[in-house]
């Protein structure tokens, strides 16, 4: 009973009402709450050579495209050979419009495996890393 | 007495406010693990479950239907403390039975990641919940307070030798879990009720397609279905005293999870595994924010 006479046991509510207001109210949290959005973990979207290709010429550079702004001081790109020999011109930088863009110059490598790790620190400070593989075979091959 | 409670907020207060840069939620090392809407999982995060919701299988009483809230917030890298809430609805199995509905018990918790293996994508945890008997809807919710002391596992595959490259997307979290009632009987005569203890455990394996294009092969895979994560996750309940002791009660939630820069998002299936479970499908939905990443001026500060 509540202060009026009422029996609350019998007080229902519809499922289905609560679920269409509490989506509705998620939904405007979620709108207001991104205008103020500013920075968040810098995860990549794509890469060249992409992620595990073989290729069948030497590229001029690894380049890594992100989600996210970074920062230039501690964001950085290697590349190793097959046999743990760093062969990039240790040239690592952040270009882009937006600071999105984490690419590293390479010499003219011949063919086998190559190994990729990166490192991007957002704006925000958080830190992500990764590392993939391309390979460079003969044409033909 | 008073102004040791004002001192003891204050300190919690400024080491809050200290900022830290390390990693945050669900990360570790290249690995991702996005939340999972079933499992807790092992990584204390600054995170907020906007709302979740499940709609049980039909069981022997009846059918529940909940929606919920969740909060969790980092002290240190490694320790996090969470609340959550949920309002719940039941509809009973018995003819001439109303259907009821009310608020449930919050359920406090704190997490403490107590080893980190980046080299092998791996995450050991310690945890304890308290769901606090007695506060939410005398309807719906149980009147014993509960204390859980937990232990949750993550593992990525991604230490697989190359031969095995295919399967190194994916992941595997679990978390085990002895749910005591603070006392073993409550209320009396013909109300009295026996409260039991239960063991909570499970696993959840999930695939992860952004792992796949970033560090494995890029199949060229686009939005939306380069931040899938296809899951399934069983999950088990085993009363360990009481007349229904060992009567194990098991689910298997097959799904799939988006998690973009900012959200997260997930649907399962509850599906009953044996005849104690329930007899039809089940369902559950998530919207999950990564706070830290929202607001991180607010909430990336650890000591």
């Amino acid at each position: 009973m509540d202060a009026l006479g009422r029996d609350r046991a019998d007080f229902e509510v519809n499922p289905l009402r609560v679920f269409h207001s509490i989506v509705l109210l998620a939904s405007i949290i979620t709108i207001v709450a991104f205008p103020a959005v500013t920075e968040g973990h810098a995860f990549p979207v794509r890469s060249e050579p992409r992620v595990g290709w073989t290729i069948g010429a030497s590229p001029q550079k690894v380049t890594i495209w992100f989600d996210g702004e970074l920062e230039p001081a501690f964001s950085s790109i290697v590349v190793y050979n097959s046999t743990k020999q760093q062969v990039d011109k240790r040239n690592s930088r952040v270009t882009g419009s937006d600071n999105s863009v984490l690419e590293v110059d390479l010499p003219a490598l011949g063919t086998g495996i190559y190994h990729v790790y990166w490192k991007a620190l957002s704006k925000d400070t958080h830190v992500t890393e990764g590392d993939f593989t391309f390979t460079i075979a003969a044409k033909g091959q | 007495m008073k102004q040791c409670f004002l001192m003891l907020l204050s300190v919690l207060f400024s080491l809050l406010m200290v900022a830290a840069n390390t990693h945050a939620h669900g990360v570790i090392g290249k690995r991702f693990i996005p939340s999972t809407l079933t499992l807790e999982d092992p990584f204390p995060s600054d995170e907020m479950d906007l709302f979740t919701f499940s709609r049980a299988p039909k069981d022997k009483e009846g059918r529940e239907t909940s929606f919920g809230f969740e909060f969790a917030k980092r002290l240190t890298p490694d320790l996090a403390l969470g609340v959550g809430w949920e309002y719940i609805f039941f509809d009973p199995r018995e003819a001439g039975e109303r259907r009821t509905s009310g608020a449930g018990n919050p359920e406090f918790s704190v997490k403490y990641a107590f080893l980190r293996s980046i080299a092998h994508e791996a995450i050991l945890s310690a945890g304890l919940e308290v769901e606090a008997g007695g506060v939410g809807s005398k309807r719906v919710a149980e009147r014993v307070t509960t204390i859980s002391p937990a232990f949750y596992f993550g593992k990525g595959l991604g230490d697989l030798p190359d031969s095995l490259n295919v399967l190194k997307p994916f992941s595997i979290t679990g978390s085990f879990s002895v749910n005591n009632p603070a006392n073993r009987f409550t209320g009396s005569g013909d109300d009295k009720e026996r409260n039991v203890t239960n063991l909570s455990y499970g696993v959840a394996l999930l695939y992860s397609l952004p792992y796949l294009q970033s560090a494995v092969k890029d199949v060229g895979l686009e939005a939306p279905l380069d931040r899938m994560f296809p899951v399934v996750e069983f999950n088990f309940e085993t009363p360990v005293s009481g007349p229904e002791k060992r009567r194990t009660t098991a689910f298997a939630n097959p799904g799939l999870i988006w998690a973009g820069k900012y959200v997260e998002l997930g649907v399962e299936a509850q599906v009953p595994m044996n005849n104690f479970s329930g007899k039809n499908v089940g369902v559950k939905g998530l919207i999950h924010l990564f706070i830290d990443d929202i607001w991180p001026n607010i909430f990336t500060w650890t000591p």
